[in-house]
C-alpha cells in the first residue's frame, strides 16, 4: 500500500470524526456507517442510511514561506437515506448535517489533530458548493444530502 | 533565469524567521548641496549619511510561532535576507539591526501576520548579488 497522501488522510480524519458521532438511523434503528469513497454515492445493493465522505482534487498551492505551502482540499459529506419519493423534510438529516459541520469545523481541534507527517490543518470551513454528482443520474428512491467543505492544510515543501 | 520570490527567506544568524513571505531593504543617502560657482549652473550633490531601512513580514503560527524576538526596541544580530533559501550567500546581511516598529495583526477570516520595521545600526551592511 502506498504511503498515505494528505487527501486520503483528510478523508480518514473526517470519517473518524463522523464515526465518533455514533449516528443511528433507519428501520429498525441501527448504527449508520460512514465510508470514504471516490464519489459521494452509494453503490447499488448497499444498505442506507449511509454517510459518504468524498475528498475531491486539491486546489492550487500557495507558497507560505521557503519551507511551507498552503493547499486547499474540497471535502464533501453526503448523507444518503431511503424514502427518496417522500416530499416531507427530515429533521434527523438536518440534525446530522449540523453535527457533521461541527466535526469538520473542528473547534475542539480533534478531528484533524493527527493528519499526516508534514501536514497540519490551517483551517476548515463550510462552503457553498453544488453536490459532487449529478442528482438526476442517481436512483430516485434515495435522498442525497450533500455538504461541502474547504479544508486548508499547511504542508512542508519538499526540498532537494 | 527566475525572478520569482517563491523561495525567499530571512534569518537571524542561521535561524530562519518562520513564515517569512516578504522582505525589503531600502538604502537612501542624504544628498548634500555642493553646487558652487565653478559648476556652470549645474547642480553638484555630495553623498551624506546612508540610511538602511529593512522591512520583514512573516506569518505567525498561532500554536508554535514566535514574535517576541522581534519586538520594537530589540536589536538583531546578523539579520540575513535571502532571495532563495538555497543560496549560499544572502543578498543582505545586517550585522546589527534595530527594530523600531513591530506590528502583530490577526483577522478571523485571514491570517496572523507580523510586520517589523528595522534599521541598520552603523556600518554593518553587506550586500551581495544573487547567487
Amino acid at each position: 500500500m502506498p504511503a498515505l497522501s494528505v487527501s486520503e488522510a483528510i478523508g480518514l480524519c473526517v470519517k473518524a470524526g463522523i464515526d465518533a458521532l455514533a449516528l443511528t438511523g433507519g428501520t429498525p434503528p441501527a448504527a449508520v456507517p460512514c465510508v470514504v469513497r471516490k464519489l459521494g454515492v452509494v453503490p447499488s445493493g448497499k444498505t442506507v442510511p449511509e454517510v459518504v465522505v468524498y475528498v475531491g482534487e486539491e486546489g492550487a498551492a500557495e507558497p507560505l514561506d521557503a519551507r511551507r505551502k498552503l493547499k486547499k482540499y474540497s471535502v464533501y459529506v453526503v448523507i444518503v437515506t431511503g424514502g427518496g419519493h417522500k416530499t416531507g423534510t427530515d429533521p434527523t438529516i438536518r440534525l446530522w448535517r449540523k453535527l457533521v459541520e461541527e466535526v469538520v469545523d473542528d473547534k475542539a481541534k480533534t478531528t484533524f489533530a493527527t493528519l499526516i507527517t508534514g501536514a497540519k490543518l490551517n483551517r476548515s470551513d463550510s462552503v457553498e458548493s453544488p453536490p459532487p454528482f449529478n442528482q438526476a443520474a442517481l436512483a430516485a428512491d434515495l435522498n442525497y444530502s450533500s455538504q461541502a467543505f474547504s479544508v486548508e492544510v499547511i504542508q512542508e515543501r519538499v526540498t532537494t | 533565469v527566475s525572478i520569482s520570490g517563491k523561495f525567499l527567506t530571512a534569518t537571524i544568524g542561521t535561524t530562519p524567521i518562520d513564515g517569512t513571505h516578504e522582505w525589503s531593504v531600502q538604502e537612501t543617502v542624504d544628498a548634500l548641496e555642493a553646487t558652487d560657482g565653478a559648476s556652470g549652473g549645474r547642480a553638484k550633490k555630495d553623498f551624506g549619511v546612508t540610511d538602511t531601512k529593512i522591512r520583514v513580514t512573516f506569518y505567525l503560527d498561532v500554536t508554535t510561532g514566535a514574535y517576541t524576538f522581534i519586538r520594537a526596541g530589540t536589536s538583531l544580530t546578523n539579520l540575513a535576507l535571502y532571495a532563495d533559501a538555497n543560496s549560499a550567500t544572502p543578498l543582505y546581511v545586517i550585522g546589527d539591526a534595530s527594530v523600531f516598529s513591530a506590528t502583530v495583526r490577526g483577522q478571523i477570516r485571514d491570517r496572523f501576520i507580523v510586520d517589523a520595521e528595522i534599521e541598520a545600526y552603523g556600518d554593518c551592511v553587506v550586500a551581495s548579488d544573487p547567487n
